[in-house]
């Protein structure tokens, strides 16, 4: 919170407002006025400001230091009116739970503070004469800030294929990441680096421990945070000059194409076929371009969806989305973290090049296989298939008919609050989670039985009455969507998949 | 004994097959006449069990119908789906 005080700036009040029991540490900075300026004797001085704008801009730059730093809270106020000397002109507190993010959060404030907001300063002389003092350090750090940007890019500006027609064209780019964990960590790191102007996080999960391995820019101390803030706030220090996005939310029908209008160029980096065929079919729809990679073990592939190219969408080749849990994801078969290093690398290049408009060499248009085991590349020529049931040659209306039998029903999904207004006798839950899934999280606040899920979801029409209700629970709720969704096809009227799955529940019950 | 009407072909396998295969590729003697027949040759000598609808395949770099025939020397290869990030 941010204000303008034209009185005494009453600290020990400011003091108790921030205090807190979760803080082990708290930094403050104050502001005196000095008795001389530019070698002459300052008697008094007096501040005016533009009220609205400078604290419209002064709480713009605490929320810019909550994003950045690890703090609790934050006060800020700056006087204005008359002053003498060595009155406090300006107090900056912060709170956080370590001390390091109290200090940084601190000094950021008061840099910016200094810099941006609009107040002036008027300085009464010891000779009688009064004067309204430039900011001249407003100005110079403006131009260091600009110089400080070009500097940053040089490397790659000296490119001719770049050049700084080719940064422009990169700050202008707004480019969304779906997914922020193995792939999505190299991607935001080159990209936010390059400086893509505007970059979109869009991810809904928290940071687990088994990530660590191949998600490289988080923090062992960071785990159970939300991976959308940690990933803004990480490539938000690294660059200063990018904006960034958060969209802390599951992609789905609902959001994805509102989402995806704010957008130039979406990167794929989700773990599970079903987003990767929302994703395809709403890029289709919406003539957006796409780059997508995939990882397995030791192996990935690449491959786009480019309107302006005329290149086949996933549904040319894989027309039905497979069974999740058929081929396996990393939390099931395992990868060695240095695959979606290498992959969302190539993934990024290939972004870049693409928004600088230099030559991918329509490499876009195959199917790439990177094979890590022997250090192959193999690109497989895609077709784009006439009778695709998406982005084929069929009319309009029946091609928007597929697509709609082919979403998820979003009465199928049940979410957190809502599973906990059902009375635990009116269904039953069913747990098709594996069994190292259920060892390694088994702080479940549910009874439920347990069917073990592998490949061969064919065993739940077996085992589940027609006529019962039942909420179906996985991981992440991708797999339990997939066998409600079966279900349902089957008959069963009384099914349900719980939204984000176990993850989620186990989470806001330690939050609550 | 090898069949006469047997060709020479080079396959490589890629994720789930070529955990289940053991290898990345191999060349190896067939007298199957299709893409199909192949991958059934070898589903059974290996125990492939996926769904073949969700197996690709390519020969010689370009995505082929699984109807497509072989020729001697052609590299084949199966391409599951892969979703991990």
């Amino acid at each position: 919170m941010f204000a303008l005080l034209n009185k005494l700036i009453d600290v020990d009040l400011l003091k108790k407002e921030l205090a807190n029991s979760s803080a082990g540490g708290f930094a403050s900075f104050e502001g005196w006025v000095r008795n001389y300026h530019d070698r002459k004797a300052v008697t008094s001085l007096e501040y005016e400001a533009y009220n609205e704008l400078a604290e419209k801009e002064a709480n713009l730059i605490l929320s810019e230091a909550r994003n950045k730093f690890d703090i609790l809270d934050t006060r800020c106020i700056h006087r204005i009116g008359h002053l003498e000397i060595g009155e406090l002109a300006v107090w900056i507190g912060v709170t956080a739970v370590h001390r390091d993010a109290a200090f940084k959060a601190c000094r950021y404030i008061i840099d910016e503070v200094k810099t941006r907001l609009p107040i002036w300063k008027k300085e009464y002389y010891s000779d009688g004469s009064a004067e309204w003092v430039n900011c001249t350090a407003c100005t110079e750090n403006s131009h260091a800030r600009d110089k400080e940007e070009e500097l940053f890019y040089s490397r790659q500006t000296i490119l001719p294929e770049v050049g700084p027609g080719g940064q422009e064209k990169l700050k202008n780019s707004n480019v969304l990441i779906v997914g922020a964990g193995g792939l999505g960590c190299p991607v935001l790191q080159y990209l936010a680096a390059a400086g893509v102007g505007t970059l979109g996080i869009c991810d809904f999960d928290n940071l687990d421990i088994s990530n660590l391995h191949r998600q490289t820019f988080y923090q062992f101390n960071d785990t159970g945070k939300p991976k959308v803030e940690l990933a803004a706030k990480f490539i938000s220090n690294m660059n200063p000059f990018i904006k960034v996005n958060k969209h802390s939310e599951i992609l789905s029908q609902n959001n994805i194409e509102s989402i995806f209008n704010k957008y130039d160029l979406i990167l794929d980096c989700t773990d599970n076929f079903e987003t990767k065929f929302l994703i395809s079919d709403t890029a289709v729809k919406l003539k957006k371009p796409v780059i997508f990679a995939s990882i397995y073990q030791f192996e990935g592939q690449l491959w786009s969806y480019l309107p302006e190219q005329n290149s086949p969408c996933i549904r040319c080749l894989w027309e039905e989305i497979p069974q999740p849990g058929c081929i396996g994801s990393c939390a099931e078969v395992g990868v060695l973290g240095a695959v979606p290093g290498v992959l969302g690398t190539m993934q990024a290049s290939i972004a870049l090049k693409y928004l600088l408009g230099i030559s991918n060499e329509l490499s876009e248009l195959n199917l790439t296989l990177v094979d890590l085991n022997n250090l192959s590349i193999r690109k497989i020529k895609r077709f784009q298939n006439p009778q695709c049931l998406v982005c084929g040659n069929l009319s309009n209306k029946s091609k928007s008919a597929v697509l709609i039998t082919k979403s998820d029903k979003p009465d199928l999904e049940i979410n957190i609050e809502e599973l906990s207004n059902l009375s635990p006798i009116e269904f039953e839950m069913i747990d098709i989670r594996t069994e190292k899934e259920r060892k390694q999280q088994d702080t479940f606040p549910y009874t439920s039985r347990y069917i073990p899920i592998t490949t061969d979801y064919s065993i739940l029409l077996e085992q589940l009455s027609i006529e019962s209700k039942y909420v179906i629970v996985c991981q992440h709720g991708i797999r339990s969507r997939y066998a409600a969704n079966l279900l349902s096809k089957h008959g069963y009227k009384n099914v349900y998949t719980l939204t984000g799955g176990i993850s989620l529940l186990s989470k806001s019950v330690v939050e609550n | 004994m090898i069949d006469s009407k047997a060709k020479r072909v080079q396959i490589c396998y890629f994720a789930a097959l070529r955990e289940l295969r053991g290898i990345s590729e191999e060349t190896i003697d067939t007298s199957a006449v299709t893409a199909e027949q192949l991958y059934d040759e070898l589903a059974s000598l290996h125990n492939f069990n996926f769904n073949k609808q969700q197996i690709k395949v390519a020969i010689n770099d370009s995505f082929v119908q699984w109807d497509t025939a072989l020729s001697p020397k052609d590299i084949v290869v199966f391409i599951p789906p892969v979703a991990g990030g």
